[in-house]
């Protein structure tokens, strides 16, 4: 119990001047909205989808000499013959996504009801293999990254859907504001300390991005990485950078963080998967 | 002219041939090793121009170089290199800061236009020195392009 | 089949044709090292590419270690719709590989 209202207390704290804990779902996105467009403006709404390339001008010509022919393609391709290649006992992922492959980036993530639990892209796609007997890829590169890159590409120019309608989900919803908004590791960073409070600002080498629209893009190409790698691999990696201890890919913590980022950036176009730094 | 350059194949050659035999390089590499450029193996820019023969390369403003100010990640830099020289039959492009600098050299077929991208690895602040071959004449233009470290990025 | 490693696009514009290719290969540069063993990663990378136009070079690259993981490449030629073009490219450890695409 006491640890609850520390928290609470904590989430008021470093809330404001954003959101309240009382605040719903809607609410919410709507004040963090307004504080980037108070705070950090782009151009428009929609241009949050390109991170700090809505802000850094460098930046944004280096990505688009890169998006002229994106190595994350590669991937692509991977990720499609992975696909359509059929498992030992005949059936494949259409079997588990269905026919339409349009479809499917922008199902994710969402809250089950009766498993009370966030279903998430990756999540399903590791679950479509094991139902058919197969082997689960690794949660945050390779294989896993590539069929993701495939799923985002071919879903390209739908919306964010993400959206908490009942109570569970709420309480999903709000674990995953809490993630958000606490400090955390050596260096007491929260989330929102570097892709709210400081979105566009530099830290050392580099330019923080928004958390609006974080969620659009993924998976990414990082040049960083020199290959794909999936929202939760860049979760890891961000809290292993103010020197917090990761928490594991698909995890309670990094599906409830992914689910309130989602509903943060409801609405907003798919443009994944993206290269980035 | 062509003396000196037959010489300095014939001494690729011996020391490739070796290497053929004992089974390290394959016949095809050995061929362009012999025909290629050590100027790859150089571990400085005057090494390199020396090695190519473009020591004392004149400036031009002709040579266009796009290159990021600050590169986003040293491990993949857009560079885009133009040259409005007239004659032009390579463009050669040197990471300065790099252990080995020379980069690319590209040749140009005559329905080629004198311009190419390609991306880079750079792995400190450098800079980008262009080397233009046009007739028998280099010409010459540099960028700097700086790459930071650090941070939650990188 | 062996997939191939290039990704080559082509596009006629106005007298001219405009080739984009994106290859992969890891351009190890040979002086990084395994994170978990400790020992370098042996030098792996393009050392030579060519672009031929109808069975005429339009273009040939020398390239080293310090050109990007993935290359991607760009430049244009005069040519017109129907050309061939095929690029080819062929590294340190003698692999190759090639291409050949039709312009449309």
């Amino acid at each position: 119990m006491k640890k609850i209202i520390t928290s609470v207390a904590l989430l008021a704290l470093t809330l404001s001047p954003i959101v309240t804990a009382q605040a719903t779902p809607a609410e919410d996105r709507e004040a963090f909205r307004n504080y980037f467009k108070k705070n950090t403006p782009s151009k428009n709404l929609d241009d949050y989808i390109n991170g700090i390339y809505t802000y850094n001008k460098d930046a944004r010509e280096q990505w688009e000499e890169i998006e002229e022919f994106p190595p994350y393609e590669i991937a692509i391709d991977n990720g499609r013959d992975l696909w359509e290649k059929k498992f030992k006992n005949g059936k494949s992922f259409s079997s588990c996504f269905g026919k339409d492959v349009s479809k499917v980036r922008a199902k994710y993530p969402y809250h089950d009801e009766s498993k009370d639990t966030i279903v998430t892209l990756e999540g399903t796609i590791n679950k479509c293999l094991t139902d058919n007997g197969e082997k689960p890829f690794k949660w945050k590169k390779g294989k896993i990254a590539a069929v993701s890159a495939y799923v985002a590409f071919e879903g390209r120019g739908g919306k964010i859907t993400t959206e908490p309608k009942t109570e569970k989900a709420k309480a999903w919803y709000n674990k995953g504001k809490q993630f958000f908004y606490a400090k955390r590791g050596q260096l007491n960073l929260s989330c929102a300390d570097c892709h709210v409070y400081s979105a566009s600002k530099w830290i050392r080498g580099d330019n923080l991005s928004p958390a609006l629209g974080h969620p659009s893009h993924f998976p990414v190409y990082r040049s960083k990485w020199n290959s794909m790698g999936t929202l939760h691999r860049r979760y890891g990696g961000c809290n292993k950078n103010v020197r917090a201890k990761p928490f594991k890919a698909q995890s309670d913590e990094y599906k409830a963080l992914e689910y309130f980022q989602a509903v943060m950036s409801n609405g907003l176009e798919l443009n994944g998967p993206g290269a980035r730094k | 002219m062509k003396r000196r350059s037959f010489l300095k194949s014939t001494v690729l050659l011996s020391a490739t041939g070796a290497a053929v035999s004992t089974g390290i390089l394959s016949p095809n590499v050995a061929m362009a090793a012999a025909h290629g450029n050590n100027a790859f193996k150089a571990k400085s820019v005057d090494e390199v121009l020396k090695m190519l023969g473009a020591t004392g390369a004149a400036t031009s403003d002709k040579i266009k170089i796009k290159a990021p100010e600050i590169a986003e990640n040293g491990a993949v830099v857009p560079v885009s290199i133009t040259s409005g020289i007239a004659g032009t039959t390579e463009i050669i492009s040197i990471t300065a800061a790099n252990p080995t600098p020379l980069a690319a050299i590209y040749k140009f077929g005559e329905s080629a236009e004198t311009s190419v991208k390609s991306r880079f690895k750079m792995g400190k602040t450098t800079d980008v020195v262009v080397l233009v071959k046009a007739g028998d004449k280099f010409y010459t233009a540099k960028a700097n392009v700086k790459v930071t470290k650090g941070g939650c990025g990188g | 089949m062996a997939k191939s490693s290039i990704k080559l696009r082509t596009k006629s514009k106005g007298g001219k044709i405009q080739v984009k290719a994106l290859i992969k290969h890891p351009m190890e540069t040979g002086l990084r090292k395994n994170k978990k063993t400790g020992k370098k990663i042996p030098a792996h990378y393009i050392t030579d590419l060519s672009v031929e136009a109808n069975g005429k070079a339009v273009l040939t690259a020398n390239w080293s270690g310090s050109v990007s993981k993935n290359p991607f490449l760009s430049f244009n030629y005069a040519g017109k719709s129907g050309d061939k073009v095929k690029l080819s490219w062929k590294d340190n450890t003698g692999k190759s590989d090639s291409l050949e695409t039709t312009v449309k």
